[in-house]
C-alpha cells in the first residue's frame, strides 16, 4: 500500500473522533440535550458528565455532540448549495464567456470585496435569524466563490485542444461541458468543497455566536461559545470542551484537505544516506591518477537520482567524460535522455528531489560534488556559466536587463568599479549582437523580443568571462537566421578567448557546426561517441559524423538526415478546400462592459485552392496565423469574413500536443468510442470492433483501450490521434505540427504511418510545420504565411 | 484610456452598485421599521403617520435618489432605535474603533507575517517550514472569536495585562486606548497572519521553483541573494494584493471581536441595528465598509501599477 501522508492521517483520525459520535448521536444519546436538570448545575467533568454540565444542569458532552451535528448539518446544506449553483454558473460562464460572464464576473468581484461575514449578515437581517435562514444566507454567501473557482477551471479546459476536437466530433455544448470538461475539473471542485466546509463550519459557528443563528435552547456550537463565554470564571470546562471540538472538527477537515496526495517522502533522510554510500564508494576507489593539464571539466561514473515514494529513481546511469580547454562538445539525445539534468547537476542546482547517487565531477581537479554550497556559488558564474533554454522564463520579470546581466559582475567580479562594471555589460551585449545597447539596459525582459532575450541571456554567460559555458538548446526557439549569429558567436568566444563550451541540443545540424565531437545520451548512458568532421561546406549532412557505432546512434543520423520523399506524381483532384478573400479575426475583449465591438485581424485576404489528394504544406514563423488559418477551416473560429467552400465533411485534424487534445480523464477505449456515439452508432460490439480494428491500423496495441492518455508515450498518443480522425472516415485531415512535439527516431515512424494511411484512403491533407526540410519532402504544394498573408 | 481613471470610474461604478444592493435589498422586507418601533399592536395610522414620517410612502426609485443624495453628503438619515440621533452620528462615535482595530490588525499582520513567511520559505522542508506551516494551520482553525475569547482568558484573567470588557475612548486618554485596543486587535490579527504566513509561504516556494530562480543560483547567488534580490520582489506581488483582500477580512473580523471585547465599534452597532430591525443605520454601515475595503483594493492596484514593470 502507498505509504500515506502523516498529517493526512491525523486530518482523518480528528474528523473520525468528532464525527463518530456525532454519527452516534442521532440513534441514542446518553441525555436529552434541552433537558434541564437543576441539581446538577455546573457540575466539573466527571464520569457521569464527561464534559460536564452547564448552567441549567444539562449536559455538555450531549449538547456538543448535538451542537457539532447541528453545525455540520449547517455546513454540509450550505456547501451543497453553493457547490451545486455556484458551480453550474461557473461552468457555463467559463465555457460560453461573452456579456453574461462579464456581468456575473463583475457582480463576483463585486460580491468578493466584501466581507462574507458581513454578506451573510445582511441577508440574515433581511431574513431574520434563525437556522433555516442561516442555511440560505450563507449558501448564498458561498455561490460567488464557487463560481469563480469552476469558471476559472472551464475558462481553462475550454482553451484545450481536447475541446476543440469534441467540437470537430460534433459534441453538443452541453454534453462537452458535462461529458468532457466536468470530469477533468473534479480535483479541484472537490478540494474547493473540503475548503468549503471548513469556511462553513467557521461561518455558522460565528453567526451563532452573534445570536443570529440556532435559536436557543438548541445547542450550536457557536451559541454554546457566546454562553460559556459567560461563564468562562466559574466553569470553564464549558468553554474549553466546546472550543476543543470545534477546533478539531475544523484542524481535521483543513489538514485533509491541505494534503490529499501530498506525498510522505522524507527528502532529507534519503539525500544524507545516499550521500554517505556514494562517498564510501568513492573512497574505496583509486583516485591517486593525477589531472591532466588539458583538462577542464571531469565526470566520472556520474549517476543521479530523482527521489519518489519508491526511494531514489535513477535517471543518470554512469555518465563518463572529459572536456578539454578550449573544447566544444556536443551533447545530443531525445527528450527525457538527462541532457540537461546532467548539466544542472554539474552546477548543483537541479531540482531539491534530484541528488548525485554516484561517482564524482570535477573541475580543475576538484570535486564539485562535495564542495559546500558556500564555495560553489564561486564556481557557479564564475567558472561556469549557464544559458538556459527558455528565456522568457529565465529571466527575473521585475529586473531591468542591465542589472540583472551585470548582478554577474556584482557577485563575481566586484573590484571592478560602477562604470567598468557597466561598460563590460554594454560590450557584452553587443558582442551578442544586440543593437542599441545603451537603450536595452534599461529595459525590462517583457518589452524584448525572443531572440533578444536568448542575446541577453548569453550576453550574461559572457560577461563574466567564465572559462566554461553550459548551453542548453540556447537555439531551439529562434528562427533560423539569428541560429547562425548565436552560433557564430558562440565560435568567436571560444577562439578569443578560448573557453571551452557544451552545446546541449537534440538538433544534430546546430552539432554539426560548431562542435569537435558529441556524446550521444539515452536513458541515462552514453551509447555513443560521434566524431564531427571539420567542414566549410554550407550543407551539413549524415556525412559530417564520421561513422556511427551504435545502431541508436546510426539511427538517430538517419532520422535527423532522412531524405526519403513522399511526393508522387498524380492528376489533380477536384477542389475539396476553396478560399477567397478570406480573413480570420479575433474580438478583442472591451476594457468596459459593453463597450464597442473591435476586431484584430489575424488573416487578410487569403486565396487558397486544396485539391482531393493532395498534401498542402502551410508554414510561416510562429504567431503569423497558420494555426488560426487551419482552425477557420476546421469551424472552430467564430469571426470570419470572406468565401470558403468545403467540398467534404467536416474535416478531423490532428493537434501539435496530443497531451492537450486528447482529454486526460477518458480512456484511450472510451475516446475512440466517443464519435461513434455522436455518429449515433449505438451498437457497442460493433463499436469496439472498429476501435480495435482502427487501433490496429495505426499500428498500436489493442490492449491499450483501457490505458489513461498519461499512462501511453508521446508517440502512442499521437497515433491514438490519428486513430480518432480516421476512425470517422475523415476525408480531409488538418495536421498542426503533428511530429514536432516527438522524438527524433519516432518522428519519421509516425511520418510513415500518415503517408500510408493517406495513400491507402486517399486522404487530403494539410500540414502546417516550421520544419522547412520536412515539408518538402511530403507536401506537393506550399503556402508561405507570413503576418497574416500569403507569400509568394 | 489612462489606467487612472480606469480604475477610478469603476471603482466608483462599484460603490453605486454597493449603494444600490444595499439599499434595495431593505425594501423588499416583509415588516418595516415602523412596525418594529411601535410594535405590532399600534393602529394602523399611527403606523401609516410614522412611515410618512419617514417617507416610506413615496416610490422606492425616489427615496433611493432621496438617500443617494443624502449619503454623499454624508447624511443617511435618522436612526429608527436611537430617537433623535442621526445615523451619520451614530456611525461616527464608533468608527474610530472600529478603523483603529481594523488599522492595528493590518499593521501587526504586515510586520510578522511578511518576515515570517519569507524566512520560513527559505528553506523549503526545513524545520522552520515545518513549524510555521504547522501552527499556522492551527491558528487558521481556531475562530477569530474563540482566538478571542483565548486572549481575554490569558492576557486580561492569568496576566491581568488589561481589564475584561472594559475600554476608554481615544479622546480621553490615547495610551490607555491603544492598550486595550492592542488585544483585540491582536485577536483579530492571529487567524489572518496564519493566513498570510501560509500565502507568503507558497508564494515564496512557488518563485523558487521558477526558471529564473535557476538562473539566479547559476549565477553564483547564495541563498540570501536568491532571497532578497529575486523571490522577494517577486512574491512581493501577489501578497500585496492579498493583504488588500485580508482588508475585508480583518473588518470581518472586527465584527466579531468588538462582540468578544465589548467595544464599542461598528461591528456592534451593526449586530445591534439588525437584531433592532434598524435600517438606516444597517444600510450605511454596509456601505461603509465596502467603500473601505474597496478603496484599498483601489490603493493596492495603484501601487501595484507602480511597482510592476509588466502591468
Amino acid at each position: 500500500m502507498k505509504k500515506l501522508n502523516r498529517d493526512l492521517v491525523i486530518g482523518i483520525i480528528m474528523v473520525l473522533l468528532v464525527s463518530i459520535p456525532v454519527v452516534l448521536s442521532i440513534f441514542w444519546l446518553p441525555y436529552n440535550v434541552n433537558e434541564m436538570d437543576y441539581g446538577a448545575i455546573f457540575h466539573a467533568p466527571s464520569l457521569r458528565h464527561i464534559f460536564g454540565t452547564d448552567n441549567f444542569g444539562r449536559d455538555i458532552f450531549c449538547r456538543v455532540i448535538e451542537g457539532a451535528r447541528s453545525t455540520f448539518l449547517i455546513a454540509l446544506f450550505t456547501v451543497a448549495v453553493g457547490a451545486v449553483i455556484g458551480g453550474l454558473v461557473g461552468a457555463l460562464t467559463g465555457y460560453y464567456g461573452g456579456v453574461v460572464d462579464e456581468v456575473l464576473m463583475r457582480l463576483n468581484d463585486g460580491l468578493a470585496s466584501f466581507p462574507s461575514i458581513l454578506l451573510a449578515l445582511v441577508v440574515v437581517s433581511v431574513l431574520d435569524k434563525g437556522t433555516m435562514n442561516i442555511c440560505i444566507s450563507l449558501g448564498i454567501v458561498f455561490i460567488p466563490s464557487f463560481a469563480r473557482i469552476m469558471r476559472s477551471e472551464f475558462l481553462e479546459e475550454s482553451n484545450r485542444d481536447y475541446v476543440a476536437n469534441a467540437k470537430l466530433m460534433g459534441a453538443s455544448d452541453l454534453r462537452i461541458i458535462f461529458v468532457h470538461i466536468l470530469p477533468n475539473t473534479m480535483p479541484v471542485f472537490w478540494s474547493s468543497v473540503l475548503v468549503g466546509l471548513n469556511n462553513a463550519v467557521l461561518a455558522e459557528a460565528g453567526l451563532s455566536y452573534l445570536g443570529l443563528g440556532v435559536q436557543p435552547p438548541d445547542p450550536s456550537l457557536g451559541r454554546m461559545l457566546a454562553e460559556a463565554q459567560v461563564y468562562i470564571y466559574g466553569a470553564p470546562w464549558y468553554m474549553f470542551f466546546t472550543s476543543l471540538t470545534m477546533v478539531t472538527a475544523i484542524l481535521g477537515i483543513s489538514l485533509i484537505s491541505g494534503n490529499v496526495g501530498v506525498s510522505a517522502i522524507n527528502f532529507r533522510q534519503i539525500k544524507k544516506k545516499a550521500q554517505a554510500r556514494r562517498k564510501e564508494e568513492l573512497a574505496a576507489r583509486d583516485n591517486t591518477g593525477e589531472w591532466p593539464e588539458d583538462t577542464r571539466l571531469s565526470l566520472r561514473d556520474v549517476h543521479v537520482g530523482f527521489i519518489d515514494e519508491d526511494g531514489v529513481n535513477e535517471v543518470i546511469k554512469g555518465i563518463s567524460f572529459d572536456l578539454k580547454k578550449g573544447e566544444i562538445l556536443g551533447i545530443v539525445g531525445e527528450s527525457g535522455s538527462g541532457k540537461s539534468l546532467t548539466a544542472l547537476s554539474v552546477l548543483g542546482i537541479a531540482s531539491d528531489t534530484s541528488l548525485i547517487t554516484g561517482g564524482d565531477i570535477l573541475l580543475d581537479g576538484r570535486s564539485l560534488a562535495d564542495m559546500s554550497e558556500q564555495d560553489m556559488t564561486k564556481i557557479r558564474g564564475g567558472k561556469i556559466a549557464m544559458i538556459f533554454q527558455e528565456p522568457m522564463t529565465s529571466l527575473n520579470p521585475v529586473k531591468t536587463i542591465g542589472w540583472q546581466i551585470d548582478e554577474i559582475l556584482e557577485l563575481h567580479a566586484s573590484h571592478l568599479s560602477e562604470k567598468e562594471q557597466k561598460t563590460r555589460v554594454l560590450d557584452a551585449m553587443a558582442d551578442t549582437g544586440l543593437e542599441d545597447p545603451d537603450r536595452l539596459y534599461g529595459m525590462y525582459p517583457h518589452e524584448l523580443s525572443g531572440g533578444m532575450r536568448q542575446r541577453v541571456m548569453i550576453a550574461m554567460a559572457l560577461v563574466a568571462r567564465a572559462e566554461t559555458i553550459f548551453a542548453d538548446e540556447p537555439t531551439t526557439a529562434l528562427d533560423a537566421d539569428i541560429v547562425d549569429v548565436i552560433l557564430g558567436i558562440f565560435k568567436k568566444i571560444n577562439r578569443k578567448y578560448g573557453t571551452s563550451i557544451i552545446l546541449i541540443s537534440h538538433d544534430l545540424e546546430v552539432i554539426a557546426s560548431i562542435c569537435g565531437r558529441a556524446l550521444v545520451l539515452k536513458d541515462g548512458r552514453i551509447v555513443e561517441e560521434l566524431e564531427i568532421n571539420k567542414s566549410d561546406d554550407e550543407n551539413v549532412s549524415a556525412q559530417a559524423f564520421v561513422h556511427p557505432q551504435s545502431e541508436y546512434g546510426r539511427n538517430l543520423l538517419a532520422a535527423a538526415f532522412a531524405d526519403r520523399s513522399y511526393l508522387e506524381d498524380k492528376p489533380d483532384g477536384e477542389p475539396i478546400v476553396e478560399l477567397k478573400d478570406f480573413s480570420v479575426m479575433y474580438r478583442n475583449r472591451g476594457k468596459f462592459l459593453f463597450s464597442k465591438k473591435s476586431f484584430n485581424t489575424v488573416i487578410n485576404d487569403v486565396d487558397m485552392t486544396i485539391c482531393r489528394g493532395d498534401c498542402v504544406g502551410i508554414v510561416g514563423p510562429s504567431g503569423c496565423g497558420k494555426t488560426t488559418l487551419v482552425k477557420a477551416i476546421a469551424g472552430l473560429q467564430q469571426y470570419t469574413k470572406g468565401q470558403m467552400k468545403l467540398n467534404c465533411a467536416r474535416p478531423g485534424m490532428v493537434f501539435q500536443d496530443p497531451m492537450s487534445s486528447l482529454n486526460p480523464s477518458m480512456t484511450v477505449g472510451r475516446i475512440l468510442e466517443e464519435p461513434l456515439r455522436l455518429s449515433g452508432n449505438t451498437d457497442p460490439a460493433a463499436a469496439k470492433e472498429l476501435v480495435a480494428r482502427t487501433l490496429r491500423d495505426v499500428e498500436l496495441d489493442e490492449e491499450l483501450v483501457t490505458r489513461k492518455v498519461s499512462q501511453l508515450s508521446g508517440g502512442q498518443r499521437q497515433r491514438v490521434s490519428i486513430a480518432l480522425n480516421i476512425i470517422l472516415n475523415h476525408e480531409l485531415i488538418i495536421l498542426d505540427e503533428p511530429v514536432s512535439a516527438l522524438d527524433v527516431t519516432i518522428r519519421e515512424q509516425v511520418l510513415e504511418l500518415l503517408m500510408r494511411l493517406k495513400k491507402e484512403r486517399n486522404l487530403t491533407f494539410i500540414i502546417i510545420s516550421h520544419d522547412r526540410r520536412l515539408v518538402s519532402r511530403i507536401c506537393n504544394k506550399v503556402y508561405n504565411i507570413n503576418n497574416g498573408r500569403i507569400e509568394v | 484610456m489612462n489606467f487612472y481613471i480606469r480604475k477610478i470610474v469603476s471603482f466608483l461604478l462599484t460603490i453605486f452598485c454597493v449603494a444600490m444592493l444595499s439599499f434595495l435589498m431593505f425594501q423588499v422586507l416583509p415588516g418595516d421599521a415602523a412596525i418594529a418601533k411601535l410594535g405590532t399592536e399600534a393602529t394602523p395610522e399611527a403606523i401609516e403617520a410614522l412611515r410618512a414620517e419617514y417617507g416610506y410612502d413615496r416610490p422606492v426609485g425616489e427615496r433611493f435618489v432621496t438617500w443617494l443624495k443624502g449619503a454623499v453628503h454624508g447624511d443617511f438619515g435618522m436612526s429608527m432605535r436611537y430617537e433623535g440621533i442621526s445615523v451619520t452620528e451614530l456611525i461616527g462615535s464608533r468608527l474610530p474603533v472600529t478603523l483603529s482595530l481594523a488599522g492595528m490588525s493590518i499593521v501587526l499582520i504586515a510586520l510578522v507575517s511578511l518576515p515570517v513567511g519569507l524566512l520560513t520559505a527559505a528553506r523549503p522542508g526545513g524545520t522552520a517550514d515545518r513549524v510555521s506551516e504547522a501552527a499556522a494551520i492551527t491558528f487558521m482553525a481556531i475562530p477569530s472569536f474563540v482566538t478571542g475569547l483565548l486572549v481575554t482568558l490569558i492576557f486580561g484573567i492569568w496576566l491581568k495585562a488589561f481589564t475584561p470588557g472594559g475600554y476608554v475612548p481615544l479622546s480621553e486618554n490615547a495610551g490607555r486606548f491603544f492598550s486595550f485596543m492592542i488585544f483585540p486587535a491582536i485577536s483579530v490579527a492571529i487567524p489572518k497572519i496564519a493566513m498570510t504566513v501560509l500565502y507568503m509561504k507558497a508564494r515564496v516556494k512557488e518563485q523558487h521553483a521558477c526558471d529564473y530562480i535557476r538562473t539566479a543560483r547559476a549565477k553564483g547567488n547564495n541563498l540570501h541573494g536568491v532571497m532578497w534580490k529575486h523571490v522577494l520582489g517577486n512574491s512581493m506581488m501577489p501578497v500585496i494584493t492579498f493583504i488588500g483582500l485580508i482588508v475585508a477580512e480583518v473588518l470581518a473580523g472586527s465584527i466579531m471581536i468588538e462582540q468578544v471585547f465589548n467595544l464599542p465599534g461598528m461591528g456592534r452597532l451593526l449586530v445591534n441595528s439588525i437584531a433592532n430591525r434598524d435600517f438606516n443605520v444597517v444600510q450605511a454601515i454596509v456601505l461603509y465598509i465596502a467603500a473601505s475595503v474597496l478603496l484599498v483594493n483601489l490603493i493596492v492596484d495603484i501601487i501595484y501599477k507602480v511597482i510592476d514593470p509588466r502591468v
